[in-house]
């Protein structure tokens, strides 16, 4: 009688797996419908802010802190036009903007804004002489600083590379955060896409206007496709029971829906001469009438790479360190996505932390 | 020639089987290590090998010239049909005596050219400003003009938080403005 109880045991144990998987399942289809008014309640930035200076569409954040900053130097992040600027300032202990504030650096944030029709015409020569430099000459005022510290992100570490190349005086420290600068490599699938073989970008923005939100949005998810819509429902689907996943799923996912349209002629010239030439690495970049010299820039360099980041590979951002006059520079390559750089806990325990120390001998 | 289409057709043919054993010999790989554990468990095991095998194989299929050419294609056509679209549109908004986004454009580019013309304008004139000081103060271009020589908008040796009244970035719309401290 004893020995035929080992061979039913897995049997009924499988059925006892399959059963109790079959009620965890329909336990989380009854969690499904709220799911939606959950999403409706992510709050979009962390940390207290003030508006200090707009212009036209952009407004810089002021981040004050509790206490006075303990160094003199303005830290501002650049973030990229493509997105909404508060995947740094997610959600408490989860935000970049936090680390910083708490280490006593005076932090500011530029959100571009969303732009419209109207401002299909802006170009690489507004954002970078435009509106960044008077963002610089505005906190340079504010502070009463000779200089401040740049933390570009994405297409906003370009944008901060250009402009440090182009205003060396105003610029202390640069940071770079998954930045493309040479985009010589075909690792990443957007510099395949992006080749003038595959994409008239003028023909589009002829077409078009502004890059439409939902082609940028389409083109993201296409870069993982299974990743993105398939493997990420399912996982969604098995954890709707912990409700700590499930806000962070939500809040993530609220940012990565979050596209807003960039400005057809800034976005025809990033194409164009970053992707398709190539011409920031051959210091052949034009904005307005200068161009840009990466030698130029002479301030201490920290370059952060994500190396499973499949929007901006390391490749991309590696060879920057070799392009600039600097004598102080340093590259930190972290293991995470393009977004865990930013978002992710592991980067928030390890990676800002150190960025912040680094920051602050500088600063 | 039905030796090429032949040969074409068997070389689809052979990548289709490829995916598919590769995919095949994955998730039994995964269902065989999984053995001993829960139903639940070994699928998902062989799940994930299924999705990872798939994962990989779609990246490797939009970096093929295959896909690359059909994403052009679609391009070209999505960029068409929009041209259309926009032609109608425009013809539509004139009948009705309206203004087409065409129009808008039209005028954009028009304030785009002017305010670039008066930017230059004032960029000329700031520099000849410079040197008129220059000569005032003492025959000679001040220091902070050897250092840096005056440039048209944008260059580098713009000085910071100086900003001259006419330089060409002044023109922008500037609004400067607190407020209470607020959490977005």
């Amino acid at each position: 009688m004893n020995q035929s109880i080992p061979s039913t045991d897995p049997w009924l144990g499988a059925q006892q797996a399959l059963f109790d998987q079959w009620s965890d399942n329909a336990r989380r289809l009854s969690r499904l419908p709220g799911l939606w008014q959950r999403a409706q309640r992510v709050k979009k930035g962390a940390t207290p802010s003030e508006v200090v200076y707009e212009e036209d569409r952009m407004k810089v954040l002021h981040y004050p802190g509790d206490s006075p900053p303990a160094y003199p130097t303005p830290l501002v992040f650049v973030f990229a036009l493509v997105n909404r600027p508060y995947i740094l300032d997610l959600v408490p202990g989860k935000s970049v903007v936090e680390h910083f504030v708490r280490a006593g650096f005076d932090t500011y944030l530029i959100d571009w804004g969303v732009p419209t029709y109207a401002d299909r015409h802006l170009t690489l020569d507004d954002y970078v002489n435009g509106y960044i430099l008077n963002v610089t000459e505005f906190l340079q005022a504010r502070s009463g600083a000779e200089s401040v510290s740049l933390l570009g992100y994405c297409m906003g570490g370009a944008f901060s590379a250009m402009f440090t190349a182009l205003h060396p005086r105003c610029v202390r420290n640069l940071i770079l955060l998954a930045a493309g600068i040479d985009f010589s490599t075909r690792e990443g699938l957007l510099n395949m896409w992006g080749d003038p073989a595959c994409f008239d970008v003028d023909a589009f923005v002829d077409a078009y206007g502004n890059c439409p939100a939902e082609f940028l949005q389409a083109g993201f998810q296409m870069l993982s496709p299974i990743q993105n819509l398939v493997e990420k429902p399912i996982n969604l689907f098995e954890r709707l029971d912990d409700d700590k996943f499930v806000d962070e799923f939500l809040t993530m996912e609220t940012w990565l829906n979050d596209n807003i349209p960039v400005p057809g002629e800034v976005y025809r010239e990033f194409i164009k001469y970053m992707y398709q030439q190539n011409l920031l690495v051959q210091n052949r970049l034009r904005v307005g009438r200068s161009t840009v010299n990466l030698k130029n820039i002479a301030c201490p360099i920290l370059n952060l790479m994500a190396t499973r980041d499949h929007l901006v590979p390391c490749s991309q951002s590696e060879p920057f360190n070799d392009l600039v006059g600097s004598d102080d520079r340093k590259s930190i390559k972290f293991q995470a996505g393009h977004i865990g750089l930013a978002a992710g806990s592991r980067a928030q325990r390890e990676l800002w932390p150190e960025v912040c120390a680094w920051l602050s001998e500088r600063s | 020639m039905t030796n090429e289409k032949f040969g074409e057709t068997f070389k689809g043919a052979e990548k289709f089987a490829r995916v598919w054993y590769d995919f095949a010999a994955s998730m039994t790989n995964a269902g065989m290590s999984a053995a001993g554990e829960d139903p639940p468990e070994a699928a998902k095991q062989m799940r994930s090998a299924f999705l990872k095998a798939m994962s990989d194989y779609c990246d490797e299929y939009m970096r093929s010239p295959e896909f690359l050419e059909g994403m052009r294609e679609a391009m070209d056509r999505s960029i068409e049909l929009r041209r259309e679209l926009n032609a109608f549109m425009g013809r539509l908004h004139h009948e009705f005596q309206g203004t087409s986004r065409q129009d808008v454009d039209h005028i954009m580019q028009a304030i785009r050219h002017v305010e670039t013309r008066m930017l230059d304008s004032i960029a000329r004139i700031d520099s000849r400003f410079d040197e008129l000081e220059a000569r005032i103060k003492g025959d000679e271009p001040s220091p902070a003009a050897k250092q840096t020589p005056k440039k048209p908008r944008g260059a580098q040796g713009r000085k910071p938080s100086a900003k001259k009244p006419g330089s060409a970035r002044a023109t922008r719309k500037k609004a400067v403005r607190k407020k209470t401290p607020r959490t977005r």
